[in-house]
């Protein structure tokens, strides 16, 4: 996956239009996903990335119609999965796209994963109910996937019960479990943060070797710019229930145009920073329901201007493709602000 | 940047939540569960009239005369009004109506009922007094210096002091007084500096008494798994039927039985703090044992209790009305519902308010207790509240 | 032969440190094996400086942490702390060790007491120091409050109204409260954001510098460890595998076990490469007794025959970079 092939136009598979997520109390409105918008085409491993309550999860949950309603509410937008718009489908329709052509993997194996059931009984589950497949194949596929996904001696492990594996060895058969029905896109959500980094190198090339091999997309939730910078294609990175920069993953590591993400790589620690102090970005992130008006970012942003603090700022395109959300660092008027 | 201009510049921001005290915000969550709600007016309606109920019939002259006997008014329905013209001014009912009727013996059934709710409440609220504080205590205990094993002479000690204890009712006063005398000495031997040097160097055959044996816990939760093999209403049985009738005993016998639950809540309380950083923390500053215990540890475990307790009162209440329906309870001149109940079972086809109005109201007051014990637990358990 | 010489220079000296968890079973509690969770660890930490401790988890670092603070037992070896061996002392005899020993612990949200202020939370340290009377603790609670840089608005505040990085805020200025000279920091950024992490790790170099402390660092993050620590022990499975100044064990590792870790090291300045660990299996799960042999043998990517059978020493291969591998080359000037 490099730079070039990026360039020719591929079939978009997961496209995400003005996504807005509520939650609603009595007293307060949390706006936690406030108008986001991102695609992932065919074959590319795209990153959503953000640091904890900024919406990334909740518009996993979404798309997918995972949503706990109530509280939470879709207050607008579009989600389309191949053409099909994915928010109007009803529980059942979904059910079907969630299994088999989209496929799950989350941050703690331990509790997404049924305690009472084996290994096997829970990846032949999907292929019982989605593909259909005659027992006697059921089987010989389960071994198959474990195999895949490199957890060693898989017919002992398919008797196995959750708590007898390890950590790394879960999140394969959790993955294994989303490749069953061979899916078009896997989403995974934050899926090595739980894990040591050396548990967490090996998942992440086992993603990239089955993601080649099967040619599937996927859509990396994180708040670790390591991992983004390690695996991603493009890059969405998200604050406070916004979009604030998109690009290819390197060049925006490499050159961020948005005060936050500049922000973020220059506090992280690393033993080359030896002796520096760490930028850090003063306050914290805001609450969903208590967002300061205009850009989300300003009150700790050292770029702010007048503006920023009124107008909520537009997507700015800069020369080489990148795009972020702020009109300062591009340099542009005050009347290319508002948002239509 | 300095320092000084970082901690100048992050520190002086506002904390990111509103800001809400424990109380708004439980009272926020209370409010919205209608059940609990109703359970806690109720309770309050009940605790008022307990109260008022205990100034109005008590003292030489009540408003409210529960033991003043007007045969001529027998049996009369509620809100009948007197119709003897025998009766005195001073018997006449308040308000010149019997609102809750009369009895067989003529005494007003408002005034006994009102007398009744303050037995109810304070029996429910003693008892779940003791059973609480027992409960804590060897909850605690078990919870906490669970790990500790008891000493051989430890439980010998144990063994005598009881014995003697029990030799001393039984009627040996000699013998039973000898031995606490006995346990007692020994027991100061071995806290005194001398029994603590003689302890270090205790010769090779008497070495077994500094033996381990079973830890607190065991003790402690294997105690609790053996009470709670006894049906306890039958055990207050025996025990109410052994001991003279009053109603302080009831209370205390309730309270002794009923402490189990409280000591497991407790003890598995304690068993998750003990782990907890913010315990670690006070031990890594040279907090003492005691401080840790109550500091730190009892205000974060008293929540379950308090739900097991006001689920307690109900039972408690529940309890006593039994014992004084069967007759064990409160001796009988004084008024319980559960009297009044079972002195109306005999008319209960010409006179069904004696019966009904009591067995409605116990029903009401434990239906309200348990509604807002359960309303409690509801809004107490984090993982529900997360998800509001 | 221990690994270091000056011994005055040093604030903390561990020496063969050694934990065994009993595992228990059955009705009677009958003690069937022992996970050996800590065996033979030795550091010492020089005065003023900062100490990684690095490994994933289950390698038995948090029961270092927990042993050099006393709230858990040691079952052999020493720790001395200005020369004392604090291991094994009873609660009074330790007494004056806590005032010079804090830790600051990983989860913001558990390390606070729920129902106490902070104000509350802070007079606990200051009651131990002799600060008795509750407003002559006003005045310190404030200057612990700006040192953390706090508000002095927080003192009557509950935890649950602050957020992350604030509580972690309050922890440390717990940690001070007792004027300690060694912070055992417990992972005290990993369950924080990207953003917050820095504000912390710059709250803690700030008062090393300002207060001369010296720091147990704890951490599964390489990156962090090496922005900030002096001395890098890498831990697995309960010992030391290589111990040596941070610049040593970051352009020299010497044991495979480092070299793996700082292989699957993120790095941004790389660019898209997914790691390639040479890692043979994960991790099995914690077994009752190590295999024989060395501890790492089982994942190593460079084992060799006699790692099966002899678990090495950890073995200077220079004057202050030691190593527990047989492979390792042999110290080149002896002294």
């Amino acid at each position: 996956m490099n730079v070039d092939a990026m360039n020719a136009p591929q079939e978009v598979v997961l496209s995400v239009e003005g996504l807005r997520v509520y939650f609603r109390n009595e007293e307060e409105v949390a706006r936690a996903v406030d108008g986001v918008d991102f695609e992932v085409r065919r074959g590319e491993t795209v990153c959503l990335v953000g640091e904890s309550g900024c919406g990334k999860t909740v518009s996993a949950l979404a798309l997918l119609g995972l949503l706990p309603r109530p509280p939470g509410e879709i207050a607008g937008g579009r989600v389309r999965f191949c053409g099909d718009d994915l928010l109007d489908r009803d529980e059942e329709a979904l059910q079907v796209v969630r299994g088999r052509r989209i496929g799950m993997v989350f941050q703690e194996p331990l509790t997404s994963l049924n305690p009472v059931f084996t290994i096997g009984e829970q990846i032949a589950e999907p292929l019982r109910v989605h593909l259909e497949l005659p027992e006697s194949q059921i089987r010989q596929r389960c071994l198959q996937l474990l195999h895949d996904v490199g957890i060693d001696s898989p017919e002992q492990r398919l008797a196995a019960y959750p708590h007898q594996l390890s950590g790394g060895q879960r999140q394969r058969a959790m993955i294994a479990m989303a490749l069953a029905c061979g899916p078009e896109l896997i989403i995974a959500d934050e899926p090595t943060t739980a894990l040591d980094v050396t548990v967490q190198a090996q998942i992440l090339s086992l993603m990239n070797r089955l993601q080649h091999a099967h040619d599937m997309s996927v859509l990396y939730i994180t708040h670790d710019l390591g991992v983004v910078s390690q695996i991603a294609d493009r890059v969405y990175v998200m604050y406070a229930g916004v979009i604030v920069e998109t690009g290819a993953a390197q060049p925006v590591l490499r050159n961020p145009r948005h005060p936050y993400t500049r922000a973020l790589l220059d506090s992280l620690p690393n033993r080359r920073k030896r002796g520096r102090r760490l930028y850090s970005i003063p306050g914290s992130v805001p609450h969903p329901a208590y967002k300061p008006a205009g850009c989300p970012f300003h009150p700790r942003c050292p770029r702010a201007i007048d503006a920023c603090r009124e107008h909520f700022p537009g997507m700015c395109v800069f020369d080489d493709g990148q795009v972020a959300r702020c009109p300062v660092a591009a340099g542009r008027k005050l009347t290319d602000w508002c948002r239509s | 940047m300095s320092p000084e201009t970082t901690s100048r510049a992050f520190g002086l921001e506002e904390p990111a939540a509103p800001k809400r005290t424990r109380f708004e915000e439980f009272w926020r969550l209370f409010r919205r569960n209608r059940m609990a709600l109703a359970g806690l007016v109720i309770f309050a309606f009940f605790f008022g009239s307990a109260v008022v109920g205990w100034v109005l019939t008590s003292g030489n002259r009540p408003l409210f005369d529960p033991a003043l006997v007007r045969l001529q008014e027998k049996l009369r329905p509620p809100l009948a009004t007197p119709q003897a013209t025998s009766l005195k001014p001073e018997e006449r009912p308040v308000g010149g109506r019997y609102l809750f009727g009369t009895d067989d013996l003529g005494r007003d059934v408002f005034a006994r009922m009102l007398q009744g709710a303050w037995v109810s409440l304070t029996v429910g609220f003693v008892a779940v007094g003791i059973s609480v504080a027992i409960g804590i205590f060897m909850g605690g205990l078990a919870g906490f210096y669970g790990d500790r094993r008891i000493r051989l002479e430890q439980l010998l000690v144990t063994a005598v002091l009881l014995a003697g204890a029990s030799l001393l009712t039984a009627g040996w006063r000699a013998s039973g007084a000898w031995m606490l005398v006995l346990g007692h000495a020994w027991l100061f031997w071995s806290i005194s500096p001398w029994g603590i040097r003689c302890r270090k160097s205790l010769p090779a055959g008497l070495r077994f008494l500094r033996k381990n044996t079973l830890m607190v816990d065991t003790l402690i939760m294997r105690f609790v798994d053996i009470m709670l093999c006894f049906p306890s209403f039958f055990l207050i049985l025996t025990v109410v039927a052994l001991l003279p009738a009053s109603i302080y005993n009831i209370m205390i016998v309730i309270g002794l039985t009923s402490w189990e639950g409280t000591a497991r809540f407790v003890r598995a309380e304690f068993l998750s703090l003990r782990e907890q950083d913010f315990v670690s923390a006070a031990k890594a500053l040279g907090v003492g044992n005691l401080r840790v215990i109550f500091r730190h540890m009892v205000p974060n475990a008293i929540a379950p209790v308090l739900v097991s307790a006001t689920l307690g009162v109900a039972s408690a209440i529940l309890t006593e009305a039994g014992l004084s329906f069967l007759g064990f309870g409160v001796p009988p001149p004084h008024a319980t519902w559960g009297n009044i109940l079972s002195d109306g079972k005999r008319f209960i086809f010409d006179a069904p308010w004696l019966t009904f109005i009591p067995g409605a109201a116990i029903l009401i007051v434990v239906l309200s207790f348990n509604l807002f014990g359960e309303g409690l637990r509801d809004i107490l358990n984090p993982r529900l509240r997360e998800r509001q | 032969m221990e690994p270091h010489k000056a011994e005055s220079m040093d604030l903390l000296r561990i020496e063969k440190l050694k934990k065994y968890f009993p595992v228990r079973r059955g009705f009677f509690q009958r003690t069937v094996g022992w996970v050996r969770a800590v065996e033979d660890v030795s550091l010492y930490l020089a005065r003023g400086k900062t100490l990684g401790l690095v490994g994933e988890s289950g390698c038995g670092k948090t029961t270092v942490a927990r042993m050099i603070l006393n709230l858990l037992p040691a079952d052999g070896g020493r720790i001395l702390y200005k020369g004392n061996d604090i291991c094994g002392l009873s609660d009074k005899d330790m007494k004056p060790f806590r005032k010079e020993i804090q830790i600051v612990f990983q989860d913001p949200y558990g390390s606070l007491n729920p129902r106490m202020t902070v104000g509350q939370t802070l007079s606990e340290g200051l009651r131990i120091t002799g600060i008795r009377g509750r407003t002559d603790r006003r005045e310190p609670i404030e200057r612990l409050l700006g040192l953390v840089g706090m508000a002095p608005t927080a003192i009557d505040r509950y935890p649950h109204e602050f957020s992350g990085g604030q509580r972690q805020r309050i922890g440390i200025a717990r940690a001070l409260s007792v004027e300690p000279a060694l912070v055992v920091c417990d992972e005290p950024v990993s369950a924080l954001d990207v953003s917050i992490q820095a504000q912390i790790i710059n709250l803690l170099k700030d008062l090393q510098d300002r207060l001369g402390l010296s720091y147990v660092f704890i951490s599964h993050d390489l990156n962090v460890v090496g922005y900030l620590c002096h001395q890098v022990a890498v831990m697995y499975r309960g010992q030391i595998m290589e111990y040596a100044p941070a610049e040593k064990v970051f352009e020299n590792p010497l044991h495979p076990y480092t070299r793996v870790l700082l292989a699957a090291l993120p790095d941004l300045e790389s660019g898209k490469a997914p790691p390639a660990t040479g890692l043979e299996s994960e991790r099995p799960e914690f077994a009752l007794t190590p295999p024989e042999g060395c501890r790492f043998r089982m994942r190593c990517p460079e084992k060799h025959d006699r790692c099966r059978l002899l678990n090495p020493e950890l073995t200077p291969v220079d004057d202050d970079h030691w190593v527990r591998c047989w492979q390792a080359p042999p110290h080149s000037t002896r002294i």
